[in-house]
């Protein structure tokens, strides 16, 4: 009798630990936006898109591929990027933004990640 | 001022859409005239008869107004040749611009009006006058061709008449990074008519390496006159 209420009790007890231990916390995305841009052909004339968006205070890391038609933007610490400001300024630097997409990884993610294509 | 020719009668008030030497009698037919908005381009263009600065800024979208000072040999009658500066405001549009997939395409007006100077015997000055010009341009480009174009006429005073038409063609050897040098190679077409006192016309063929790094645009080139040079910096 004891030995089944020793086992109940130790079953209860490692059921509440179970319960109280936390989930897995949730991949953190690093606010990273990727943009589908027309007309961009060569770095001369691109590198006004790095300028104008260069200057916005919430953007950090930047990468541009002229091949993959990307201008992928991420945000600097504590700060998002408001889709609607970035397409503003690549249209003001003279081009056609055909798409932005929200993506996880980081610049350097997928600077790599293009570059082993 | 007194004035050995008579007047031509045409002077610095033509109508923008005559073409136009805006960038260098010898100059570029380069894919970019300006910069992007509020942007600076410099441009520095040199040949065997010809030395170009141009500054222009891009106050919006699609104008940039800037100034251009130039100094060219210019051939006249008899195998002799004569020595022009010039000094002038310069304003380039682009009319419009199709952003494509893989392409991008554009068509520029350009103007320019100003002061031009014409040495006289044993390199004095004959006095100055005034010109206006306009060009006409288009381009087509993708990540590894180029094919561009231009119509460039000058009038002005003292029977100032240049009309150059070019066509430029070429390709890039490797689809380069944004960060990445890009080399190209192009060959440059080229007629020109002068008429400074008795018509002079002229065709050129000139093979060039052009060099693309981020805000850095070169291009090098030789023909039978000799090398070219040309440099341009978007800031």
């Amino acid at each position: 009798m004891k030995k089944i209420l020793t086992a109940l009790a130790l079953g209860a007890a490692s059921l509440t630990a179970l319960a109280q231990t936390p989930a897995p916390a949730a991949a953190a995305g690093a606010g990273t936006v990727k943009f589908a841009v027309n007309g961009m052909v060569c770095a001369f004339c691109a590198q006004g898109i790095e300028k104008r968006l260069t200057k916005m205070s919430e953007t950090g890391p930047l990468y541009i591929n002229l091949a993959q038609k990307v201008v992928a933007v991420q945000p600097k610490p504590g700060k998002s990027i408001d889709v609607a400001k970035v397409k503003a300024e690549i249209i003001e630097a003279g081009y056609e933004v055909t798409s932005a997409q929200p993506v996880p990884q980081t610049v350097a993610a997928i600077r790599a990640e293009m570059k082993s294509k | 001022m007194n004035r050995h020719f008579p007047r031509a009668p045409s002077g610095p008030g033509l109508p923008a859409l005559l073409a136009a030497a805006a960038l260098a009698l010898h100059g570029t037919a380069s894919a970019l005239p300006m910069g992007s908005y509020e942007s600076w381009m410099l441009m520095l263009d040199s040949t065997p008869s010809t030395r170009s600065l141009g500054l222009n800024y891009a106050v919006a979208q699609t104008w940039a107004p800037g100034a251009v000072l130039r100094r060219w040999d210019e051939p006249a009658a008899h195998g002799a040749s004569v020595l022009r500066e010039s000094a002038g405001l310069s304003l380039t549009h682009r009319l419009h611009r199709w952003n494509l997939p893989h392409a991008q395409a554009n068509l520029w007006l350009l103007g320019e009006a100003g002061q031009v100077r014409r040495a006289g015997g044993h390199g004095r000055t004959a006095g100055d006058s005034g010109y206006g010009a306009a060009a006409f341009m288009a381009d087509y480009e993708t990540t590894r061709v180029y094919v561009g174009g231009s119509l460039k006429a000058l009038r002005g005073e003292d029977r100032l008449r240049h009309d150059v038409a070019r066509f430029r063609t070429g390709f890039s050897f490797w689809e380069a990074e944004y960060e990445g040098i890009q080399p190209w190679l192009l060959i440059e077409a080229e007629r020109t008519r002068y008429s400074p006192g008795s018509m002079q016309e002229g065709s050129l063929l000139t093979p060039m390496l052009r060099f693309i790094h981020r805000r850095w645009f070169v291009e090098i080139g030789v023909n039978r006159d000799g090398g070219m040079f040309n440099l341009m910096l978007n800031h």
